[in-house]
Parts: structure tokens; sequence; C-alpha cells
């Protein structure tokens, strides 16, 4: 249809580095999101965990606004509302210092964070009652039978579910182009309007997406293997 | 070493343990008796605060088990408790089932938890199944990991409700033979079972309870050919026909 398909322009010279400096951002976005979403996570299933309503109910409302609220939504509220709340001189600091990227990671870490503790939350229950009985009455203390007891079982039994949200996770950091921060799809985006290249650009970016989650998904699945609890 | 005095436990509406009043010595072993639903299980896990009581004074060792100033973590390493359920940790090996205790609650290095609890392991003749996950052990095997994880922690008192009631008939034997080498040593011993044979060998005491009451405190010998109270005869009487 007089459209020749010519990848050599993409991935090549400028544009081959725009590539690359795309995907280390939004590798950089995802791990540093996953990690921080993680810790998060685990305060929130803690606090869950614990008999004080008040503090449960208040998780509970964290858990639905990001699980009800579109990323995008949170993404802009995040980039547009907090500097609001903050100082000029704050705000000075930020936007010198790639606030992009940080809102980002905040935003996307506490997506994450709500279907992580989620995930854990019906992994625990999961977990027979009798093994906090026969950790407690070995002596154990509440954070001690979370720790070594609770937790390792249910984060096994919540692996498939973890591995499930990693990738929509993975997928939902493309969203961070609209808010400014450079990443893979954003810079297709670039890549597109300077060259009018669309499959190109966009066809390589959707090849790199794909080894991303495939990879994930086999890690995952390997992961699940090697660490199924049997009973 | 344990004094139960006027005990009681509510459950709500329900009573599930009235006035028990009991004595166990240092170093004895008491079987505990009676129907279902009569408050054995109840009675045994007020002793580690597993059940917390209603009324009356429960004094373990020397300790008020109701003072809120007791550090119940420390106190509960000191009792071993086995359920009929045997609850082993999945995720661990047998091997770890038993360091685990050592190692993050007693704080001796890795390794010598480890040897310790393969030297634990060994003397039930479980060394070889040692670094098996529990879904690969027989029932008799799980339940003897699991009395071996508590004694690991060299507890005063061991705790046992229905250690064989969950196991094939094949297994019982094997459970037993370990709880007669534990019951010579000097433990206290609190143990709900139905095996008369091995309550006659090993028990210094039957305890017999029905409706949440303690009815009958008496020698083993005794109580089984001569039982008091009326609901412990006909207790008696169902096991001599079952
Ligand atoms: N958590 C609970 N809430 C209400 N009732 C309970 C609870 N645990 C036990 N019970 C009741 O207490 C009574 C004694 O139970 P249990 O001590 O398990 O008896 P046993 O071990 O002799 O069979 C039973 O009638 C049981 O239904
Ligand atoms: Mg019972």
């Amino acid at each position: 249809m007089g459209y020749d398909l010519d990848f050599s322009v993409v991935l090549s010279g400028r544009y081959l580095e725009m590539l690359l400096s795309g995907l280390a951002t939004t590798m950089l976005l995802f791990v540093s999101g996953w990690f921080l979403g993680l810790a998060i996570a685990l305060v929130l299933t803690l606090i869950r965990a614990t008999p004080f309503k008040p503090l449960q109910w208040l998780v509970a409302a964290y858990v639905e606004y990001h699980r009800n609220v579109p990323l995008l939504v949170q993404l802009f509220v995040w980039y547009f509302g907090m500097p609001q709340l903050l100082p000029l001189s704050v705000n000075r600091f930020l936007n010198q210092h790639n606030a992009e990227l940080g809102f980002a990671v905040i935003a996307v870490s506490c997506f994450m964070a709500a279907y992580m503790s989620e995930d854990f939350r019906s992994g625990l229950r999961a977990v027979p009652k009798a093994q906090r009985e026969a950790a407690r009455a070995m002596g154990f203390s509440f954070l001690q039978t979370m720790r070594w007891i609770l937790i390792p079982q249910a984060w096994r039994i919540a692996l498939p579910a973890l591995v499930n949200q990693t990738l929509h996770m993975f997928k939902g950091t493309s969203l961070a182009g609209i808010i400014g921060v450079v990443e893979l799809t954003d810079v297709a985006r670039q890549i597109e309007d300077n060259t009018f290249r669309v499959f190109e650009a966009f066809g390589v970016v959707t090849a790199i997406y794909l080894i991303c989650t495939l990879t994930l998904m086999l890690g995952g699945a390997a992961l699940s293997r090697r660490f199924q609890l049997r009973t | 070493m344990i004094v139960f005095e006027k005990v009681s436990k509510r459950y709500r509406s329900f009573q599930a343990l009235t006035e028990v009043s009991g004595h166990i010595r240092r170093g004895e072993v008491v079987v505990l008796c009676g129907p279902s639903g009569s408050g054995k299980s109840t009675l045994v896990r007020t002793v580690n605060r597993l059940e917390e009581i209603s009324s009356g004074r429960l004094v373990v060792d020397g300790v008020d088990v109701s003072d809120r100033r007791v550090n119940i973590n420390e106190f509960r390493r000191g009792i071993g408790f086995v359920a009929q359920q045997f609850n082993l940790f999945p995720h661990l090996t047998a091997l770890q089932n038993v360091s685990i205790g050592l190692y993050r609650l007693l704080k001796m290095p890795l390794r010598e938890a480890e040897a310790l609890a393969m030297e634990h392991l060994s003397r039930v003749g479980l060394a070889a199944r040692a670094h098996r996950y529990p879904a690969d052990l027989s029932g008799g095997e799980k339940q003897r990991v699991a009395i071996v994880r508590a004694l690991a922690m060299n507890p005063k008192i061991m705790l046992l409700d229905e250690p064989t009631s969950a196991l094939d008939p094949e297994m019982v034997g094997e459970v037993l033979n370990l709880l007669r080498t534990l019951a010579k040593g000097n433990l206290t011993i609190l143990c709900v079972t139905h095996e008369l044979g091995f309550a006659r060998e090993v028990g210094d005491t039957v305890w017999f309870m029905d409706g949440g009451r303690l009815l009958e405190v008496a020698p083993p010998d005794r109580f089984f050919s001569s039982p008091q109270h009326p609901r412990a005869r006909e207790f008696v009487a169902a096991l001599d026909h079952g």
C-alpha cells in the first residue's frame, strides 16, 4: 500500500539512543515503583492484620481509591495537584530534579501497593488459623509470627496474583509519558512525530514491551512453580 | 507446677469451663479424658493462654497466667504445645520446622540450631526425612516432627491435645512410643487422649471432665477399673465396649 517498512532509521543513531534511554526510564520507573510499592503494601498489610478498626478503615479507603480511580487520574493528581500544596521553593527544587519522574514513581508505587496489599491480604486469609496459633504457642510474637510464619506462606499463595499485578503495573508505566516522563511509549511518539515512521516506531516499542512482559511472565511462572506451597 | 483455682471460661453465653480446680506436680503426667465437647481442649489451652480464663486463678510454674505484666511470648517458650492436627509450617522442611524456634526465638546461631534440630530428629528416627517438606511426610512422621519441634525448645511443660486421634491406626504406635519416652523424663505433661493402654501405662493421674467440670481425679488403674462419679462410670463403660 505504498508504505515501505524501513527499521534502519529507527534503529540507528539518535533514535536508537532515544529508544534505549526511554527503555532505561521505563525500567527505572518500573523497578523503583515496584519495590516502593512492595514496601508500602507490606505496611498496609500489617496494619490491616492488627485489630485496630479505624486504621483498617483508613487502609481500606486507600485501597479502594487506588483500585477505582484510573491510574492516569492518579498521575494527574500527583503531578498537578501536589505542587499546589507545596511551597514555591520546594516546587522549584523539584522541577530542577525531574519532578515528573518522581511523581510518576510515587503514583505508580501507590497504585501497585493497593493491589499488592489486597493480594497479600487474601493470601494471609488463605493461611489456616492454626498456623498462627502454632507459632504463637511456640512463643513467636505477633510481628515475628507475621514475618517468619504467615507472610512467607501468604506471598507464596499470592504469587500468581502478584505476577499478574506486576505485568499490569509494567504496562501502566506507559501512562507516565502524559505528564512528561520520557519513557518508552513517549519516545515512540516523539520518533513517530519526527520521522513519520508510525509502524517502525511503534513496532519496535511493541517488540520491546513484549520481550519484557514475556520475560516477566515466564519468570513469574518459574517462581510460582518453585515456591508453590504444598499442604 | 500447674495450679487451677476455680478456673472458669465462658464464650459469650456458653460456659466452657466451670470452676475447675486441680493441681499438677512437677514431673507428673496427667491424662485428661472425657466426652467430646467436655472442655478438654479449652482447659489445655488456658495453660499457655491461648484461651484467656474468665475467672479464677491459674498459676503455671509460679507465674499467674492472667497477669498482664508477664511476657507472654517468653512464658510460652517454656511450654510445648502439640495439637491434633500437627500444624507444621508447610513452607519449611522438617529440619527448619524444628530449628526455627531455636534460631529465631532462642537466638541460637543457625548452624547450632540446625545441628541440634538434626539431633532431635535423629533421636526419633527422622534423620532421613529432615530435608523433606511436611507435604511429603506421613501423618505419623508429621506428628513426630511436631512433638520434636516443641521438645527442641527445652520446655518444662508439654501440652498435648489428642496427639494421635488424627492419625491412621497403623501410625498411632510410632507416636505413642515417642510419647512414652517423653513421659519417662522429668517433663510435666498434660495430655488429652483416649488411648486407654497408653493412659494406664504412662499416666500418673487421670483427670476426667464432663460438661466443663473436672469431675474425677484418680490414678489410672483405679479410674479405669472403678470410676466413682456416675458420668465417669458411663464414660469408662462406653470405652470398654468401644
Ligand atoms: N471459640 C469458641 N467459641 C464458642 N464456643 C467454643 C469455642 N471453643 C470451644 N467452644 C465450645 O466449648 C465446648 C468445649 O470445647 P472443647 O474444649 O473443644 O471440648 P473437647 O476438647 O473436650 O472436645 C464445646 O461445646 C465447644 O463448642
Ligand atoms: Mg478437643
